[in-house]
């Protein structure tokens, strides 16, 4: 059951014209004034999230969300909805703490399904990056060697055998990567994106 | 000692760079791996390579490896857009930029644990702060004896760990001696 | 060139400075403590009784807040850490000749439209009025 951690926003937009959509739909996340939109606007960018076959822990989300929630309510404020004693739940408090974990949340769900891992960076920068990825790649590979019982030996081993000191003194070849070479696919998801945001954002008020 | 060829060792302790900047990625990928009890609280061993290399690469190059570090975790686990990464930021550069400092303060009065221990205090005390204004409001300092308590724990263990590997990792010399001959 | 030991660990080695990091540790971790929890119990809230529910706010935020009741609207100000009575719909306005309240402990009310205002201070019961 492959098949839902496929990139499938990543077929149809190239990774810099999809972070530019998703500007404009975090933009309407920041912005959103209650819980409703907030919310709408988060459920949007978690299929997106799950769409781009990024593995999303809801639990993990959750514990966030009642975290914010509950220092949020230890400053009461508003009409008391429940209260046992001095630990009350007020309805001021319970918004307030909803808004912000809707907005921050759906923020993360949004970024997850705009980032790419071969977003090209500009430059010089993006050179670096893509030798950065060559050895990162190269040390997931080698993840088994490394023995907890004798780490410090099993980590020389495969830092040796990836960089030894010696080819520090000579140029060589840097570690290719495969990626995608289009990077212009898919700009028409830019106004599309940020009409539906705008859309969304007006349309239910804020 | 300069090189009689500059270009040949601008390359190498750019591989170097690049290469460290991977450590610290994958230590990241192990971090995001473990449970996270409590979401705030992270282990910071992907400052590993940062403390390591403290006394053997010059102040600019550690920024740089900060600076991949916390991107690329951004582009890697996709939250390169979010206060996930402001987070990750104001962390490590005040981690990095403490550890700098009392390490120009007290040179070597300080071991590489006492070092981290800074690092960590200063580090949390920073996202602790951010947390009160973005994330938990100001309700938030109840939980900062946990997290500077949590977080001294793991500078210990990031001082240690650094500590135990320069010691011990023939890699490591050997890297040391061909940087020292730069 | 020698292999590295056989043990996994070695102890750690520290030096006397690294005790000053430390002991900073401790005493803002203490220090946080204290703020957080004084962040908790101490601020004074103002509570208001009305037959639509109860309504708290906290005294340091300045708002004026329309309570609703049979007789109409009491407008209820919250300023410079007080709150008082602006005005009621009720003919006899006792409520707004009881002037600024500002301790805990102190109230106001307008019998007539059903609203009762308090002082407390965070940690307090909460009565609930009967009407």
């Amino acid at each position: 059951m492959r098949w839902f951690r496929t990139d499938l926003l990543g077929k149809v937009v190239a990774p810099l014209p999809r972070l530019v959509a998703a500007l404009g739909f975090l933009a309407a996340q920041a912005a959103a004034q209650s819980p409703g939109t907030a919310s709408v606007l988060l459920t949007i960018s978690l299929i997106l999230a799950l769409l781009a076959g990024k593995k999303i822990s809801l639990g993990y989300f959750l514990i966030l969300a009642l975290s914010i929630v509950g220092f949020s309510l230890l400053s009461p404020f508003g009409k008391v909805l429940v209260g046992w004693g001095p630990l009350r739940i007020t309805q001021g408090a319970l918004e307030e703490g909803a808004l912000r974990a809707l907005r921050l949340i759906g923020m993360v769900f949004t970024s997850v399904a705009a980032i790419h891992r071969d977003l090209q960076l500009p430059g010089r920068l993006g050179s670096f990056w893509a030798e950065v990825l060559g050895y990162y790649q190269r040390l997931l590979e080698a993840r088994h060697r490394i023995r907890p019982a004798r780490w410090i030996d099993s980590l020389d081993e495969i830092f040796l055998e990836v960089l030894p000191a010696d080819s520090l003194e000579e140029k060589g070849v840097v570690p290719k990567l495969n990626s995608e070479p289009v990077q212009n696919r898919g700009w028409w998801s830019v106004p599309l994106v940020w009409g539906l945001a705008a859309a969304l954002f007006f349309g239910l008020g804020q | 000692m300069s090189s009689p060829n500059k270009e040949i060792h601008g390359v190498s302790r750019r591989r170097l760079l690049a290469f460290l900047s991977a450590i610290g990625l994958f230590l990241a990928a192990i971090e995001y791996l473990l449970p996270k009890p409590v979401p705030f609280i992270r282990l910071g061993i992907s400052n590993i390579p940062l403390v390591l290399m403290l006394d053997v690469l010059r102040f600019r190059e550690l920024l740089v490896l900060a600076a991949v570090k916390v991107l690329g975790q951004g582009l890697i686990n996709g939250t390169l857009v979010s206060y996930v990464l402001l987070f990750s930021a104001v962390g490590t550069f005040t981690a990095l930029f403490t550890m700098a400092a009392v390490r120009r303060l007290f040179g070597l009065r300080l071991s590489l644990i006492g070092v981290s221990l800074w690092g960590a205090l200063t580090s949390n005390l920073a996202q602790l702060g951010l947390s009160v204004l973005i994330l938990l409001g100001e309700n938030a300092w109840v939980i900062g004896p946990v997290i500077l308590g949590t977080g001294g724990a793991t500078g210990f263990l990031v001082g240690w760990l650094a500590q135990m590997f320069q010691s011990r990792s023939v890699w490591f010399r050997e890297v040391r001696r061909a940087l020292v001959s730069d | 060139m020698g292999r590295g030991e056989t043990a996994v660990l070695n102890l750690p080695r520290m030096k006397g400075w690294d005790l000053i990091p430390l002991l900073l540790t401790l005493v803002l971790a203490g220090g946080l403590a204290w703020m957080g929890v004084r962040q908790l119990e101490g601020q004074p809230m103002v509570e208001i009784q009305t037959p639509e529910g109860q309504f708290v706010y906290p005294m340091s935020t300045d708002r004026y807040f329309p309570a609703r009741g049979p007789l109409g609207t009491s407008v209820i100000t919250i300023r410079d850490g007080q709150a008082w009575f602006e005005s009621s719909p009720c003919q006899n306005q006792i409520c707004v000749q009881m002037g600024h309240q500002h301790e805990p402990g102190q109230w106001a009310a307008c019998l007539p439209n059903r609203i009762f205002l308090r002082i407390t201070a965070r940690r307090e019961e909460v009565d609930v009025i009967s009407q």
